[in-house]
């Protein structure tokens, strides 16, 4: 076959770890061409290229609707890649972003050696990239949009960031084998789809047993406030911004602003998901409650050290309400943002 | 009887032990916290301490803390009275710290230990500073001097000490002039300070306000100034000595139309010093001009930046020329005063490593010694000093030969840790075969973690908390900088050489072993014409080197690795840098070294025995 010079070549971490791929179309293994340029599929014979060195492994939900949810996000976010990479100029500064939200530091202080990592709906994949720097574990960074995914791609390929590979996928057609991932983490991503419980579904086949799920999702009390300021927004032009804390916080720059505004208040598509239904498509899915952000019992705080993959109280119905009652009360400050940590079961 | 000294409160908190006047252990809190310059009560460094005696708190006889806190205390009521009511804010939060905590530190420690009342002592700042000199020196007689932010009242002093030593301890004294006899007659060991600088007239002070000026944080960037200054031109001195009046002797005083530092929480200078040097430079904004950057090849190069960046530097450039005059003049006052050849240092602005150099060539003292934990951590070193041989009078014995105080690991400790990552290793036993595949890796331009026995006291890594790379190859300094340290790519790494090797490369150093502070490197030289080429990526701009001499006694291991890469390359010199992540504490266990090993660039770690290869 003559090479396609239309293709860049597959990145090489992608084709160590070419035993955990699969045809999105149609489940079959997958391989990597002689001339290292294309991903085949061994079964349906289809062939997969890259672009700078991203594979693009997309491929289109079966249509059963008549709006196609997943191209609206997809040209969306074509349109609007964020966050960018305006303000993040080294490996550093990344870094330093990266640990001022508690979060990606204690996820990148306790992912233990040698973890394979998935990081579903990446965006321009500034977690992965920061995951990506810490050696001895391999991170898959999947996105729907491309455009995204270049801007990951160009500040791994800058900063030499070996650890990551950039890939597009939609996250209803996986292209990995079940029981692939030590994690996986899909933040914010779910509840811009047309079927978030499918979605989980889907991503959470993907992980080991005894492996970890990571899923942030709006809340449905939390992100009220959001829902009224959005609704004053559009009656008013856009304008009064400074109701939302984000919006007029004096230490966040120009671009930081407009990308929480458009993330926020700009987005195709949403959904908003309460505690309990998270816990019950965990427990559809074979997977145990671990831990969650802000925490799932009343009146306990989230400390700074605290440990994401250990086991903690589901909480009851009552914890749910007064946890959900108090991201309402605090004005949705993260967008009625919650994060669910779960493990597979063995 | 053991001793406990402690500082804290103000940054840099520390805790060191004696026992029947030896060293047992220092450390400072930031080691065990991992906050950065950790100020809080040292809990850890305490505990540290007292294990590493086997002891506990009730047979401790004494514990001194490093400054006088109500004198302290006192300061702050009458500067914020003096300049009230715009001092409100530092007022408010000043009282705020004090009641809450630093008021009853007496309480705190007491309990803490749980000794009675009479067994706690507090020793002024400056007498602390001078005692974690003088009585960690080999000498009998020598001047000192102090510089500072501010401790009391106190800012800088200039004075004298003098001890007796125990029979059969080895020291070196002014015997041409004074005679061993004499000084062994008075058997008392003092320290008299007799010359002061007080609050808010402060080097230290002027330093820290150009640290901020020139976008670094205060307390923590003042050596990224240092290492600002030699691309820059001293062109702005007649400006500088507007803010500052130096006399004949290295007296001082502040031009305080220019500061506010004294009356704000904020901010250090003012609305007049911004007019003299123009608005500060964005804080921790990239840095280059057409000296480091002489193809223009910065990602960010804009012209008009590159020429601001320069006016910066040339600032850098002054403060650090106005810096090394004073202390010139300070230091050779100090010689006049007392004729000795001898002069032992102490305070922050003692890490100024350029302005020791200068001070050692330049006035007529022989010798300078600084411990290498000069700043305030050593106030808790040099209480517990005081009070033993000036408070107890009991006769000296311990020289500070090396800096190697800090906590170590036992083989099991450091094989658990590692075991519980879940990484692959390979233990090594012999030491040959260990600097042999250290030299092997460094002489492939790979980039090595060193980390063995216990930790150095004081802000250097000396080859036990150590980075080492090729130091022959320019491009270390770009490799080490971006990809292992995640720092900006002109700061500069210090090389570490062979005592004994160490004048084939730098100028004006005819016998290097008896330079303490080279030890600690805590002196810049010039290197010898011809030879900075060798060693690129630890010359700085101008051809200089923050040196650290090794010797076999102290550190065998670092000794022969760089032994050994001396007889591949010819050249006996490692880069050495400190075994941390930007913004990070330098890595006190096996966990924290393999967590910056795989946080960071570096491809191999040798930890006490154990080697992890990515």
């Amino acid at each position: 076959m003559e090479s396609d010079v239309t293709s860049s070549v597959v990145p090489s971490l992608m084709a160590q770890h070419i035993d955990i791929f699969v045809c999105p179309s149609c489940g079959g293994a997958l391989h990597v061409s002689s001339d290292r340029r294309r991903i085949e599929c061994s079964k349906c014979n289809l062939s997969f290229r890259s672009e700078k060195g991203i594979p693009l492994l997309f491929w289109p939900n079966e249509s059963d609707s008549k709006v196609d949810v997943t191209e609206i996000v997809k040209s969306f976010y074509e349109e609007n890649p964020f966050p960018g990479y305006e303000d993040v100029d080294s490996k550093w500064s990344l870094r330093d972003k990266a640990e001022k939200g508690i979060f990606a530091r204690l996820l990148d202080d306790q992912i233990p050696y040698g973890w394979k990592i998935l990081e579903v709906g990446c965006g321009t994949g500034q977690l992965s990239n920061f995951l990506g720097m810490t050696w001895g574990r391999t991170v898959f960074a999947t996105d729907i949009c491309l455009n995204s995914l270049k801007l990951g791609q160009e500040f791994k390929e800058t900063h030499q960031i070996d650890n990551v590979v950039f890939l597009q996928m939609n996250l209803f057609r996986p292209a990995f084998k079940t029981d692939s991932f030590d994690l996986v983490i899909c933040n914010g991503v779910l509840h811009h789809t047309s079927a978030p419980f499918l979605g989980f579904q889907s991503i959470s086949k993907l992980i080991k047993k005894g492996g970890f799920v990571i899923v942030g999702l709006y809340n449905t009390y939390g992100r009220i406030p959001t829902d009224i300021r959005r609704f004053i927004f559009k009656l008013s032009g856009n304008r009064f911004k400074s109701l939302d804390p984000r919006l007029r916080a004096k230490n966040l720059s120009d671009i930081r602003k407009h990308i929480w505004f458009m993330d926020q208040y700009k987005n195709p598509h949403e959904s908003k998901h309460t505690i309990g239904e998270a816990l019950s498509w965990f427990d559809q899915s074979g997977v145990e409650f671990i831990n969650s952000i802000p925490k799932s019992t009343a009146f306990e705080p989230f400390c700074p050290e605290e440990k994401l993959f250990k086991a903690n109280p589901r909480g009851t119905r009552l914890d749910h309400f007064f946890v959900q009652l108090g991201m309402l009360l605090s004005g949705g400050r993260e967008g009625g943002f919650f994060i669910m940590i779960g493990r597979k079961k063995t | 009887m053991y001793i406990l000294g402690i500082s804290c409160y103000y940054h840099d908190a520390a805790a060191s032990l004696l026992h029947d006047g030896m060293l047992v252990a220092a450390a400072e809190e930031e080691r065990f916290t991992r906050k950065k310059h950790d100020y809080s009560f040292p809990d850890h460094a305490i505990d540290f301490c007292l294990r590493q005696a086997g002891i506990t708190g009730q047979n401790l006889d004494l514990v001194v803390f490093y400054e006088k806190p109500l004198l302290k205390f006192e300061r702050i009521l009458m500067t914020t009275l003096q300049t009230f009511p715009q001092s409100w804010d530092v007022f408010r939060e000043s009282m705020i710290g004090w009641f809450n905590e630093k008021l009853w530190i007496k309480g705190h420690i007491l309990t803490k230990l749980n000794i009675p009342n009479e067994k706690l002592l507090f020793i002024e700042h400056h007498l602390s500073h001078a005692a974690s000199a003088f009585f960690c020196s080999p000498y009998e007689e020598a001047a000192i001097l102090t510089v500072d932010g501010v401790g009391e009242w106190t800012t800088a002093t200039v004075g004298r000490g003098r001890a007796f030593w125990a029979e059969g301890q080895g020291r070196q004294g002014e015997s041409e002039t004074r005679g061993k006899k004499e000084q062994s007659a008075t058997r008392s060991n003092s320290i008299e300070l007799f010359d002061e600088v007080n609050f808010p007239h402060s080097l230290g002070l002027l330093y820290s306000a150009f640290t901020a000026f020139l976008g670094f944080r205060i307390n923590n960037g003042e050596y990224k100034v240092m290492g600002m200054a030699p691309y820059g031109r001293p062109n702005r001195v007649e400006d500088i000595y507007k803010l500052i009046e130096v006399g004949d002797n290295g007296e001082f005083r502040l031009n305080m139309d220019y500061f506010c530092f004294h009356h704000s929480i904020s901010r250090t200078f003012n609305g007049n010093f911004v007019k003299l040097f123009g608005e500060p430079r964005v804080h921790e904004s990239a840095f280059y001009t057409l000296i480091t950057h002489p193809k223009q090849d910065h990602p960010q190069w804009n012209e008009a930046r590159a020429q601001s960046n320069q006016h910066y530097a040339d600032i850098a450039a002054s403060i650090q020329r106005v810096t090394e005059e004073t202390l010139l003049k300070m230091a050779s006052y100090a010689h006049r005063c007392t004729g000795l050849k001898k002069l032992c240092m102490a305070g922050g602005v003692v890490l100024n490593s350029v302005a020791n150099g200068r001070i050692l060539r330049e006035t007529p003292f022989e010798d300078v010694f600084i411990q290498p934990a000069a700043g305030d951590s050593g106030g808790a070193l040099g209480a517990a000093l005081y009070a033993y041989h000036v408070l107890l009078g009991q006769p000296r014995k311990f020289v500070m030969e090396h800096a190697y105080w800090g906590q170590g690991y036992s083989p099991d400790e450091v094989r658990a840790e590692i075991e519980a990552t879940g990484l692959p290793y390979q233990r090594i036993e012999d030491p040959e075969r260990l600097a042999q595949l250290m030299v092997d890796d460094l002489l492939a331009g790979k980039v090595i973690g060193l980390f063995q026995g216990r930790f150095e006291w004081g802000p250097r890594a000396l080859g036990n908390r150590s980075i080492l790379a090729d130091p022959r190859r320019a491009e270390m300094k770009a490799i080490v900088n971006a990809r292992i340290k995640f720092r900006e790519p002109f700061r500069p790494f210090a090389p570490a050489v062979l005592e004994e090797r160490a004048a084939d490369f730098y100028a004006d150093l005819d016998d290097p072993t008896r330079h303490y502070p080279l030890r600690h490197m805590l002196m810049v030289y010039h290197t010898k014409d011809g030879q900075g080429e060798k060693i690129k990526a630890v010359t700085h701009q101008g051809g200089t080197g923050r040196l650290q001499t090794v010797r076999r006694e102290w550190n065998p291991l670092y000794y022969r690795t760089i032994e050994l890469f001396g007889e591949a390359t010819g050249v006996p010199v490692l880069l050495n840098t400190s075994f941390n992540l930007r913004g990070e504490p330098i890595v006190n266990t096996p966990t924290n070294a393999l967590d910056t090993f795989a946080k960071s660039g570096i491809e191999t770690l040798y930890m006490d025995g154990y080697v992890i290869r990515k």
